[in-house]
């Protein structure tokens, strides 16, 4: 295949993977705190429709996940810890690989910057880790200390919140880096270094896992948090492994065009400050994208 | 480490086809298990019993939140609170009904007669939906789908009955996912926008759900 070819095959597989995956979750329909008061607009919705197959899929291995739960309350032994285990990672995996968990976010990172090849995989799991520690964290927070009468309608509405302050945050976290590199015309390191980038993962992740918060909610309501908590870690590894692979496509596709270019340092240099640039630009301008309605519904209600 | 140009294609190749099969898939949190009984009064059609079975975990949550007296039932004012905090938001989301006949397309918006209840720790929601004043005589078709993604619907154990009164009819129905037929949603749109679009628009975004198709 032609160089030029080469190129434009990844420019494709870039575009294409880019558009699909501007899908986040969003705040349960069914609940309101009240139902006199209109629901803050959560961030924008899904834009392609299901498949019913594996929807049901994702949904027999949560439905096998709350039946071994519930065979903790009488039974135990290695064999139903592992298939709890099992049942989760898989769940993991399709819940994870589904529209959201910052996917997006982690993809454009490891296109705008060098990366090791371990990289992609700490970064996927530590999105997944702390999307799923921020929902045990919520959902111990409202039991333990609030004491929260109906927890699904307070988590679903904290979710509402949080995700919109995310996506807030992150817009303004990586303006300022963009800015300091902008304005004060010195190549910033934050981008390069890890402290940088886990920071970014760190803050678009923090946002509790829907699926996470449903697992140890049922948990918690059969009064089994430790196996719940344990299906948690299990499911985490399957989110993570997911959002993994979208970094490591980013890590192969820019591993592979700077491999053709390394004859041209001065072109390297600067498909690579270019690069870098539109990751700052995208994760700006995608985060204020998907956080808008939120925005706009929040600006609604202070001047109403 | 750098990859040969064959080999990172070959790469990404792999790596787009695994996670082009989780692009198909849209995200969904929870799901739930509509039976409907459509009530055929002197030849017309005037409304029909919702039946929606939730998934375990879902079901454990409301059960848990809203049973205050675990009595493994629902009481009057436990199936209020529900309505209130799980339920009525729907109406933002047109209880997610799309209805079609020949000359129309709209959301059928008059809810009435809910209640709630839980079996072997799983949910139901019951609740009437009227097509009154519709003159519904004709084949029609119903689709029930969540424009947010956040919940999956799917059909089990004969999900639809017909109730005769007054009428030797005897409909038929089957489901179909109609690629000819899209949905197209405002993800944008204002609470009380009813707006059935009709065909598509900038803005709008377009789904193919599952639907009942009722043949008199």
């Amino acid at each position: 295949m032609s160089s030029s070819k080469t190129f434009l095959v990844r420019g494709l597989f870039l575009i294409i993977f880019l558009s699909l995956l501007i899908l986040p979750i969003s705040s349960n329909p069914f609940l309101s705190n009240d139902p006199q008061q209109e629901n803050i607009d959560a961030v924008r919705t899904g834009t392609i429709g299901s498949s019913v197959g594996l929807n049901e899929l994702q949904f027999d291995f949560r439905e096998k996940m709350a039946d071994y739960l519930q065979r903790f309350k009488t039974e135990s032994g290695l064999i139903l810890f592992l298939s709890l285990g099992l049942a989760a990672f898989v769940y993991g995996i399709l819940h994870g690989a589904g529209p959201g968990h910052r996917k997006t976010i982690i993809f454009s990172i490891f296109i705008g910057r060098d990366a090791k090849i371990w990289e992609p995989l700490a970064a996927g799991f530590l999105a997944a880790g702390v999307h799923a520690g921020v929902s045990l964290f919520l959902i111990l927070l409202f039991n333990l200390i609030i004491k929260s009468a109906v927890l699904i309608t307070s988590t679903s509405m904290a979710s509402l919140y949080l995700e919109g302050i995310t996506y807030i945050l992150l817009a303004v976290f990586t303006l300022l880096l963009f800015s300091k590199r902008i304005l004060f015309g010195h190549r910033h390191k934050e981008l390069a270094t890890n402290k940088g980038i886990y920071s970014m993962i760190i803050v678009s992740s923090l946002i509790p896992c829907p699926g996470a918060t449903m697992l140890l909610l049922f948990s918690i309501s059969l009064d089994m948090l430790l196996p719940g908590i344990y299906g948690l870690f299990c499911m985490s590894l399957g989110m993570g492994l997911v959002i993994s692979l979208a970094g490591y496509l980013a890590y192969a596709g820019r591993e592979g065009l700077f491999f053709k270019l390394k004859k041209n340092e001065l072109l390297l240099a600067r498909i690579s400050s270019i690069l870098e640039a539109l990751t700052y630009l995208f994760i700006i301008g995608f985060s204020i994208y998907m956080a808008w309605p939120f925005i706009g519904s929040m600006i609604d209600r202070v001047f109403q | 480490m750098h990859l040969s140009a064959n080999k990172s294609i070959s790469i990404l190749f792999i790596l787009f086809l695994i996670l082009s099969m989780s692009i198909l898939d849209a995200h969904p949190h929870m799901m739930f298990y509509p039976r409907m009984n459509f009530i055929i009064n002197d030849d017309y059609c005037t409304g029909v019993e919702m039946d929606w079975e939730f998934d375990s975990m879902f079901s454990r949550s409301i059960i848990d939140g809203f049973d205050k007296n675990k009595n493994n039932l629902f009481e009057t004012d436990e199936i209020k609170n529900i309505y209130d905090r799980a339920f009525l938001n729907l109406r933002n989301y047109h209880y997610f009904l799309v209805l079609q006949t020949e000359n129309d397309k709209f959301h059928p918006n008059d809810i009435s007669e809910f209640s709630a209840s839980q079996n072997n720790g799983k949910l139901f929601y019951h609740f009437l939906v009227s097509f009154e004043g519709l003159k519904l005589y004709q084949d029609f078709s119903l689709s029930i789908f969540d424009p947010t993604f956040f919940s999956a619907v799917s059909y089990k154990d004969e999900p639809v009955t017909f109730s005769s009164i007054n009428t030797t009819k005897q409909p038929t129905y089957e489901f179909k996912t109609d690629r000819g037929e899209p949905y197209y949603y405002d993800p944008q749109g204002a609470v009380e926008d009813t707006t059935v679009h009709k065909s598509w628009k900038p803005g709008l975004k377009t789904a193919y759900p599952e639907v009942l198709y009722v043949k008199f």
